[in-house]
């Protein structure tokens, strides 16, 4: 077994183990799942038009072959899925077949990048989340606000996102502990909101709370050590700074090293004691023993008064303690292992009444809150607060936050504290106040507000709405006490609009209503505009958005135009061009008063990294604030004609092209691209400029060669007399038929692994066939790496000819009945020399056993390409996509090319970098070797994919035993020469 | 999922079934689909595998054709990722870690030369990592299962990239030490 990795023990799972590693994988990012979405759905689409263009197919024809195709084919229809199963690799190849017309989408060019110029800004990786970017007038660029990782609090970024130029708003800490006495602690590395780090970078707080005289006690881990204990006050007077163990009467509590491993968990602070809750964890004949305890210790001189350790076995690992006004303590153990459901936070909690030793037992308790005389509170997972009583042996429901329940996307994340008033304090994911901690009460929303020069967040607190000025005095300026669940506001100059689902209302900034007005029948309501005119936008059950203008002197609404546009459309204020914009579905849309939207751009032609996170519209530019950092359209300076929108089609995932692109951009800015992924393969109607396809997968290279598809590359360059940088010329001339110009390439072969020795040059078909007789060898997956993806064996497609007769298709038949492709152990196996296995391989030493496919006459290698860079015939810019290619060939995109897959460059001069660091990472004697198989390689590894579906389905029957070896042959020879021959004729 | 689920959402439109199936079931696919080509693929290919399953459930769905999608998933999902293993083995590039170089001394400590592949010991490790508790259990699935950066790590764990990176050492740290107790020792550089 070569050298792994312990984490490479963990390939080859079972059944139940992927289910472990399930748990511990995090779910796709949004942009991971869109983009698997989008493949899995354009590779649907064409099984699907695949399948229902063969049963139209079938069905009218009537000779003998159709006849029997129709019957393997309404099999394969009606078992396809046990088919799938039995077939596998096979029947992909075959169902993958792709041939339907391209629809590329109308958005995708009607709102191209003609307009509007991309420039990327990256933020800092100090910004964790983003919540909003507002247009600053003053500055006349835009401020954005967010958090900053670790250090907490909320940010507020000036001149597009210059880290040099912000200001902290709010002294909430990022992802705080603790809600006391109407502050909050912990979370962020700053005890008091300054830039100051007090502690190293990876120290971690476990816990943290407050003593009534300010000191805060902290449970931390620092710098590998798990039992620090800190305590100080916010004039960072340090009371205790030093390990748990070190404390007398402690040692045999406290060890993270060797077999028994105790493990800290939470620190409380009550009547001159300190509580620490932890376990220990013993291992013994591979299980484990959990024991849980409790540390008490004088909070004046930090000296040991008690270890509790008679705990009921229930509580396990030991997370949370709880303390009530008589010093009774309860003990809390989240037991995810039974929990109802798994993947959310939702868990089944054991509490522990540690005095009368009664445990009980709490469904989807996501967090318990307090401790009373004989009761505790606790909280789920959406925001439902429940009180239960030890006695009653029942629990209550006692308060609700409601709008948690509302959005899908709200998690509560965890829940800070329930007060005597009974107002919960949370913090929750996914949501404009996202790492903010807000107050709700049992009928409350918080709503929160910026204008261009303040921000403004809305809190209930004491069942009275304060509106505050953040940024400025943090002065009251507005209360109100009726309403019960506003839901949206925004600021002019003149007025404050709050609206509830039933009203709106608007006030001046002296807190006196200036008017309301009521709104009907409405699931959703915002509210925006600019200094010349606020709007109210209502969504109906048909998710039709009405959309009403206010007239603050008239103090009236009325109703401007009615879109049929996504619920979550964002609206943004207007400018001088357009007064208001709506953003739905990646598309911006403007509106001018003539009660239609007016679409402006698709964003999602434009590959903007992350999720959007805000939208802000200048006279000069859209600025669009994604996860990842700001990109900034702006318009362009040359007329729009001038410039030239290249369509590009690139295999699904790969990533690499929009980034080279990207940079052909920066030094040619007046082409633009589109570039997507082809939802269907057969290019007939609508067409890119540039095909980039993988050789043996994702198109039919030869058939849509054989339909004019593709302009001859070669025969353009040399009309042209174009120049190229040099390139490795046998590889590239290899695809000269293919009209197919080649960026990386490696080499296709199979690899022998032999205890006897072979010979490498003369090992042919017959030596092949004898080993398999033997019962020696046995041989990975045959007709991949022999038929279907190397058809151009048998096919010479300038003569016209067909040759399926001979005895190498007969052979190879024969070594597959004798060598069933399951076999996983496999001795020979379709292989590629790419420059990753070519360094690798040396690690085998001497077994370098990689030939070329074995024929009757010898073995021959296949030159392959993930990167067949093609022009389209119809393309208007054929010069500029001649000049993208010349990109693509330049050394240093080559490297870039090369990179993610470690293929071989066609570039000679980086391909001769490339093998020097062979010669000098192996040795001399390999690399020519290595070099003499790819300079020696003529021949082309690409399949024709109507080829390759007549072998499926033929191979098929043969292993199926419906047909021997000889009348494969004939059929195929016979079908082959009729569908290939006859339609290249025609 | 079941039929009665697969039914509901086939109610609303495909965008919204195909969305409720990658959703449910997405990450189950891909972890089937990683552990077979780990070793031989690129995070292409294994996207790439992972569509092609969704691709045919998604038929399968919209068909009605199946009682337990979960189960059919799983069986599609070990189905195409032996075939893509076969096509990607030994020719394609291992996935690197692009931050191995600042890990090697803990790669090092984990190094094994001779060890039993049996399942056995893979549940053990397995049982172990997850003892681990969360976030350091998946901090270092992610990290050395599924190599991604620490930065890569951060966005799901909500942490800095160097918040990441400490945890990751000690919870390699505290793996290595409950290893040890179960008998998968590092002596002379490897686990026997």
């Amino acid at each position: 077994m070569s050298k792994q990795n312990i984490f490479d023990l963990l390939e080859d799972a079972n059944e139940n183990e992927i289910e472990t590693l399930e748990r511990m994988t995090p779910e796709f990012s949004e942009e991971q799942f869109e983009r698997i979405l989008k493949m899995s759905v354009a590779k649907k689409e064409s099984i699907r038009k695949e399948k229902e263009k063969k049963q139209d197919t079938d069905s009218v024809e009537v000779s003998e072959v159709r006849v029997h195709k129709f019957s393997i084919w309404k099999r394969f229809l009606s078992v396809a899925v046990l088919f799938v199963f039995i077939v596998g690799y096979l029947v992909t190849k075959v169902v993958l077949v792709k041939n339907s017309p391209i629809q590329l989408s109308t958005a995708d060019i009607m709102y191209s990048a003609d307009n509007y110029l991309l420039q990327a800004v990256e933020l800092e990786e100090y910004i964790t989340t983003i919540s909003d970017v507002r247009y600053n007038e003053n500055t006349e660029s835009f401020d954005i606000y967010g958090n900053i990782r670790g250090a907490g609090a909320c940010v507020y970024l000036k001149n597009g996102g210059n880290f040099d130029e912000f200001e902290i708003l709010g002294e909430h800490a990022n992802e705080p502990f603790l809600y006391h006495n109407g502050e909050f602690y912990g979370g962020g590395l700053n005890l008091d909101g300054s830039q100051d780090n007090i502690f190293p970078e990876s120290a971690e707080v476990k816990s943290i709370c407050v003593d009534d005289n300010g000191y805060e006690y902290r449970l931390l881990e620092v710098n590998g050590f798990q039992d620090i204990l800190d305590v100080r006050n916010k004039e960072n007077d340090v009371r205790y700074f030093g390990k748990i163990s070190d404390i007398d009467g402690l040692k045999e509590y406290i060890s993270y090293t060797g077999e028994q491993r105790s493990i800290l968990k939470t620190i409380k602070v009550y009547d001159e004691k300190i509580y620490i809750g932890g376990f220990l964890v013993d291992v013994i004949d591979n299980n484990k023993y959990y024991s849980p305890f409790i540390i008490v210790l004088s909070s004046k001189d930090f000296t040991l008064v008690d270890v509790i350790t008679e705990i009921d076995d229930d509580i396990k690992m030991l997370e949370d303690i709880l303390i009530n006004e008589n010093g009774e303590i309860i003990a809390v153990y989240y037991d995810s292992e039974t929990a109802v459901y798994y993947d959310s936070k939702t868990t089944v909690a054991y509490v522990c009444d540690v005095v009368r030793n009664n445990t009980v037992e709490i469904e989807y308790c996501q967090k318990v809150i307090s401790y009373a005389e004989n009761s505790f509170v606790y909280a789920d997972d959406i925001g439902r607060i429940y009180e239960y009583d030890f006695e009653e042996n029942e629990s209550i429901l006692i308060d609700e936050i409601s709008e948690l329940k509302d959005k899908d996307n709200d998690t509560l994340m965890t829940m800070l504290s329930y007060d005597s008033n009974g107002y919960a304090y949370v913090l929750f994911y996914n949501n404009i106040l996202k790492n903010t901690a807000i107050s709700y009460s049992e009928d409350g929303a918080v709503g929160e507000s910026k204008n261009t020069d303040d921000v403004f967040i809305l809190k209930k607190e004491n069942k009275v709405y304060h509106a505050v000025n953040y940024t400025g005095d943090k002065k009251i300026i507005f209360e109100n006490e009726d309403y019960t669940n506003i839901k949206s506001m925004d600021f002019d100059e003149e007025y404050f609009y709050l609206s509830d689902e039933n009203m709106l209302y608007v006030y001046d900034y002296d807190g006196k209503l200036h008017f309301q007005k009521k709104i009907k029948n409405t699931t959703g309501i915002k509210l925006f505009g600019n200094s010349k005119q606020h709007y109210v936008a209502t969504v109906d059950n048909k998710n039709k958005w009405k959309i009403s203008s206010v007239n603050t002197e008239e103090k009236e609404i009325s109703e401007e135009c009615t879109v049929n546009i996504n619920k979550n459309a964002e609206f943004i204020d207007g400018d001088n061009n357009y007064d208001f914009y709506i953003f739905a579905d990646e598309i911006l849309y403007g509106y001018r008063g003539n009660k239609e939207l007016v679409p402006l751009i698709d964003l999602s032609s434009y590959a903007l990294s992350g999720e959007i996170k805000g939208i802000n519209i200048s006279n000069e530019k859209i600025e669009i604030v994604t996860s990842y950092g700001i990109s900034i359209l702006k318009p362009r300076d040359t007329k729009v004609s001038e410039h030239k929108t290249i369509k590009i089609l690139v295999p699904p995932s790969s990533y690499k092209y929009s980034e080279i692109l990207k940079r052909y951009k920066s030094e040619n800015g007046n082409i633009d691209f589109i570039i997507d992924y082809p939802d269907s393969y057969d290019i007939t109607e609508k067409m890119p400029d540039i095909d980039i396809v993988i050789a043996d997968d994702y198109i039919d290279i030869t058939g849509l060669m054989e339909q004019g598809v593709f302009e001859d590359i070669y025969k353009y360059i040399s009309d042209n007399d174009l120049i190229l940088p040099e390139y490795t010329d046998n590889i590239v001339n290899a695809y000269s038929d293919d009209y197919a110009f080649p960026l990386t390439f490696d080499i296709k072969g199979v690899d022998i692994i032999s205890d006897s020795v072979i010979d490498k040059k003369t090992f042919c078909l017959n030596d092949l066939k004898l080993l398999v007789e033997n019962g020696d060898y046995s041989i990975g997956y045959v007709p991949s790496i022999f038929l279907l993806d190397n058809n151009k064996r048998f096919i010479d497609y300038d003569k016209h000819s067909v040759d399926f007769e001979n005895d190498d298709f007969i052979s190879i038949l024969e070594i597959m009945e004798k060598c069933p492709y399951l076999n996983l152990e496999h001795s020979i196996y379709e292989s590629s020399l790419s420059y990753k296995s070519a360094t690798e391989n040396l690690r085998f030493g001497d077994d370098f056993n990689f030939i070329g496919v074995p024929s009757s006459s010898g073995n021959d290698y296949y030159v392959h390409s993930d990167d067949l860079f093609m022009i389209c015939k119809n393309s208007e810019n054929k010069d500029i996509c001649f000049d993208v290619l010349k990109f693509l060939l330049g050394e240093e995109v080559q490297e870039t090319i090369t990179d993610s897959r470690w293929k071989f460059p066609v570039n000679r001069s980086l391909y001769q970098k490339y093998m020097n660091e062979l010669a000098w990472s192996t040795d001399e004697e390999y690399t020519k070797e290595v070099m003499d198989i790819i300079e020696n390689t003529h021949n082309v590894y690409i399949a024709n994919n109507k080829v390759k579906h007549i072998l499926g389905e033929e191979i098929l029957k043969f292993e199926s035993k419906a047909q021997n070896a000889n009348e494969t042959a004939e059929s195929v020879q016979k079908r082959v020469k009729v569908d290939i021959i006859n339609t290249t004729n025609s | 999922m079941n039929t009665e689920e697969i039914n509901i959402s086939r109610k609303g439109t495909s965008d919204e079934l195909y969305r409720e199936l990658l959703n449910e079931l997405g990450r189950y696919v891909y972890v089937i689909v990683f552990n077979k080509l780990r070793s031989c693929g690129t995070k292409e290919d294994v996207e790439e595998c992972v569509s092609d399953v969704f691709a045919e459930l998604f038929i399968i769905a919209e068909d009605g054709k199946c009682d337990d999608i979960r189960k059919m998933a799983g069986i599609i999902a070990k189905r195409r990722a032996v075939d893509y293993f076969r096509k990607l083995s030994v020719s394609q590039n291992k996935m690197v870690c692009v931050e191995y170089e600042e890990f090697s001394e803990f790669a090092d400590t984990l190094n094994v030369e001779v060890l039993s592949e049996s399942n056995e010991v893979r549940r053990d490790i397995l049982r172990e990592i997850e003892a681990l508790g969360e976030p350091d259990s998946t901090i270092l699935m992610q990290k050395f299962y599924y190599n991604k950066t620490s930065s890569e790590i951060g966005k799901t764990v909500k942490m800095t990239a160097s918040s990441v990176r400490s945890r990751c050492a000690r919870a390699i740290e505290r793996l290595k030490i409950s290893l040890a107790s179960i008998g998968i020792t590092r002596q002379e550089g490897n686990y026997e």
